[in-house]
């Protein structure tokens, strides 16, 4: 798991440090402790050398000794000790003996040269001391004395002569001809590091694997805690049905939940490799953009931004509704989006399901409608045609008639004074003038309808031309042209307060004309005739009352007073049935309802109203 | 009335034709009355010379025009009199059934001379056509006595 690897990964960097800071400190430590050593080992060459020489010296000034001829020159058989300067040496020699040496290993060793060897006169360490050895001189082993004997001085790592590696000094002797060589076996010089060194990285190795067990010990939890929070949200983006996202400021998609391989038909998880923008159909492309970079510009939140998406399969638009807030960095600097994606296809398909089935019930609306107006077009054209077509045949019997009437009166007159047969007699006298009389109030009524319809269509048809009318003004035309009723009945008549409005006044006279003349044609006989008129006045419309207590009209007779050639009650006054008709059509017109409340024997209000418009409206209709 | 004028009275309706011309005589014009029963009999009348080679065209004339008519309306014939320079001095008084105040306004604008609403009693025709002829030549016209 991520955990353990992250886990193996840290305990290997810390044992990495561990061993390093190790190293560095032991080599650090190992040169420092090599150049003391060495310092030491020079300190004693150097010293010793001295000694010596100071030795030699006060025993060339105080003896008889050949000090002019080379020790290598004195002769074959004389060896060292016996030579020249053997007094002074026994004397070293001696020291020697008294001293402990240094070390395990340590030694100072002093040799010369004899016969291309090198002969070493003393050997001391803390467990040896032995003299007279020789090793050729040429050769690999005692480098360092060989340094010596060739008048060197300095410190070396070299083999001494028993092939043992050592860390050396050496240093020359002057007075004797001498070297001398202080070391030490390189190996005790390392044993108490490689000893420091085993053990501290045995105890760092095992702080470490403590540390780390107890670092892990520690952390599990914590660790656990994390894994299992990213697991929860992991699942719930991965499991709702909103597409997760977040965009870098170009749009490059830096993580995409899986739902984007449901609701955009990806197949693998090329989406994380893909560009939001480019995933917007053609389309509303450039509006997402657009939408984009003024929320960028802004660092403001997107919010349901709705685009046409297109089906990596399929290639269907599949809309998406977005949601998003800007990330930014621990700068504060802008640096993506993160937002949701929200299918809406189904909704859009809802939507546009509704709004073609709108568009088809305005269609069909608009058809009916149409059909409506042309019908109601129809209808006033055919009454005008009627009317028109009626009377052409009607003109020819009225005429004719009149042409029958002169003749007749030719015959009477040629007659007069003839004895003639009864039944003729009866003919021209009685029947043919009866006949002609009812011919001619029959054509006279069918001519009265005719042109009742003919008004009627060109209440219809007319123009209306709108301006503000005084309604009081109107009412008063009215109440003068029948003051000669009004005054004959003794009928009072109530005025109320009446408004101005913009209307048709013809239209207007018309209408209020003959509700006032139907109320004074049907008084009531039984008591003086009241005629109220007044108005109700809205933010729509104004409606007008005329009230009268006068006969009344039957309950059953009430739904029809409006009918065509209608008249209702009893007969006794003139009228053609077409009033309130005529009066409907016109209210009608004018935007208005009239309606008729009325008790038999008690009275009848006539209501109408007139929807109210400005002037600027006028001659709209 | 002048025997130079001719009225020439154009009705679909036979009834009126007569009945016009009945009341016409009573009123006492004497003058030639035909009748056609069309409009484009009319135009043809004036216009298409040929087909009444045994009818010679009056030196003056005076047109009875009615308005709702088959085939061509009264009111298209009283364009076409009227937009043409030839024609456009010959009276036309419009005879019609219709009195509707629009279909009137619009004949007064074709420039129709006069306008009658049938029924006509004769006088009034005598006053109209009077009233038209005088407008062309007053000797021409007698007093008429009913």
């Amino acid at each position: 798991m991520q955990g353990n690897k992250n886990f193996y990964w840290l305990a290997g960097l810390m044992l990495m440090i561990a061993i390093t800071t190790m190293g560095v400190v032991y080599v650090v430590l190992w040169q420092t402790a090599v150049e003391q050593k060495k310092a030491d080992l020079v300190h004693i060459a150097q010293s010793q050398a001295r000694l010596i020489e100071a030795i030699a010296r006060f025993d060339m000034r105080h003896n008889r000794v050949d000090w002019e001829t080379p020790i290598g020159e004195r002769g074959p058989t004389s060896l060292l000790s016996e030579r020249a300067g053997a007094d002074t040496f026994s004397q070293i020699v001696d020291a020697h003996k008294r001293y402990d040496g240094f070390g395990v290993t340590g030694e100072i060793v002093i040799a010369g040269i004899e016969n291309s060897q090198i002969l070493f006169l003393l050997r001391h360490g803390s467990e040896i001391f032995e003299e007279n050895k020789s090793i050729p001189f040429e050769g690999e082993l005692a480098e360092p004395m060989r340094r010596a004997l060739s008048n060197l001085s300095g410190t070396m790592i070299g083999l001494d002569y028993e092939g043992i590696e050592v860390l050396a000094a050496y240093e020359p002797v002057d007075v004797l001809n001498l070297g001398i060589v202080a070391k030490i076996n390189y190996l005790e010089v390392k044993q108490p590091f490689i000893k420091a060194g085993v053990i501290t990285s045995a105890i760092s190795f095992a702080i470490i694997l403590l540390g780390g067990l107890f670092f892990r010990l520690l952390t599990k939890p914590i660790a656990k805690h994390i894994v299992d929070t990213e697991n929860k949200f992991k699942n719930l983006v991965e499991n709702i049905s909103e597409w997760i996202w977040e965009i870098n400021l170009t749009g490059d998609i830096l993580y995409s939940s899986p739902q984007a391989q449901k609701i955009l038909g990806f197949r693998g998880e090329e989406y994380t490799a893909s560009n939001l923008f480019e995933l917007v159909g053609l389309a509303d492309r450039k509006k997402v953009t657009v939408m984009f970079q003024h929320c960028i510009g802004t660092q403001q939140p997107l919010s349901a931004l709705e685009c046409a998406f297109i089906h990596q399969q399929g290639g269907q638009p599949v809309y998406i509704e977005l949601n998003a807030e800007p990330v930014f960095d621990a700068k504060h600097v802008l640096i993506g989006y993160r937002g949701i994606g929200h299918d809406i296809s189904e909704r859009v398909a809802k939507d546009q399901q509704l709004q073609l089935h709108q568009e088809n019930l305005e269609l069909r609306v608009r058809e009916r409608t149409e059909e409506l107006e042309q019908i109601n077009i129809e209808m006033r054209n055919f009454a005008y045609i009627i009317s028109h077509d009626l009377r052409s045949p009607l003109v020819s019997i009225t005429g004719f008639i009149g042409e029958l009437e002169e003749d007749i009166k030719l015959i009477e007159q040629s007659l007069v004074g003839q004895n003639m047969d009864a039944e003729l007699q009866d003919a021209v006298d009685e029947r043919i003038p009866e006949s002609l009389y009812f011919i001619n109030s029959a054509t006279a009524k069918m001519n009265h309808l005719i042109q009742s319809i003919l008004t009627l269509s060109r209440a219809g048809r007319r123009e209306f031309q709108f301006a503000a009318v005084d309604l009081n003004w109107v009412v008063q035309q009215s109440l003068d042209s029948l003051a000669y009723q009004i005054e004959q009945f003794n009928v009072s008549v109530e005025l109320g307060e009446l408004p101005t409005l913009v209307t048709d006044s013809l239209a207007i006279e018309q209408i209020v004309s003959n509700l006032l003349g139907n109320a004074l044609k049907y008084l009531s006989t039984e008591r003086d005739g009241l005629i109220k008129i007044y108005a109700e006045h809205s933010a729509q419309q104004t409606i007008i009352h005329i009230e009268d207590n006068g006969r009344g009209i039957a309950e059953a007779d009430l739904p029809h007073i409006f009918e065509l050639f209608k008249r209702v009650g009893k007969q006794n006054v003139t009228g053609d049935g077409m009033g309130l008709t005529y009066v409907q059509t016109l209210v009608r017109r004018l935007g208005g309802k009239i309606t008729c409340t009325s008790t038999f024997s008690v009275g009848s209000q006539f209501s109408f109203s007139i929807m109210n418009r400005e002037q600027s409206d006028a001659n709209e209709q | 009335m002048n025997s130079e004028l001719s009225i020439i009275l154009v009705d679909d309706e036979p009834a009126h034709s007569a009945l016009v011309r009945r009341n016409l005589i009573k009123a006492g014009v004497s003058n030639p009355i035909v009748t056609l029963e069309s409009g484009q009999k009319l135009l043809n009348f004036i216009f298409a010379r040929e087909e009444h080679e045994n009818q010679p065209i009056p030196e003056k004339i005076l047109i009875l025009l009615d308005i709702n008519m088959p085939g061509l309306h009264g009111t298209e014939v009283l364009k076409t009199l009227k937009s043409n320079p030839l024609t456009q001095h010959i009276p036309v008084i419009m005879l019609t059934t219709s009195d509707d105040p629009t279909e009137i306004n619009s004949c007064f604008q074709l420039g129709c001379n006069a306008y009658l609403v049938k029924p006509v009693e004769h006088h009034q025709f005598v006053e109209k056509i009077q009233e038209v002829a005088h407008f062309i030549t007053l000797t021409q016209i007698p007093s008429v006595v009913i």
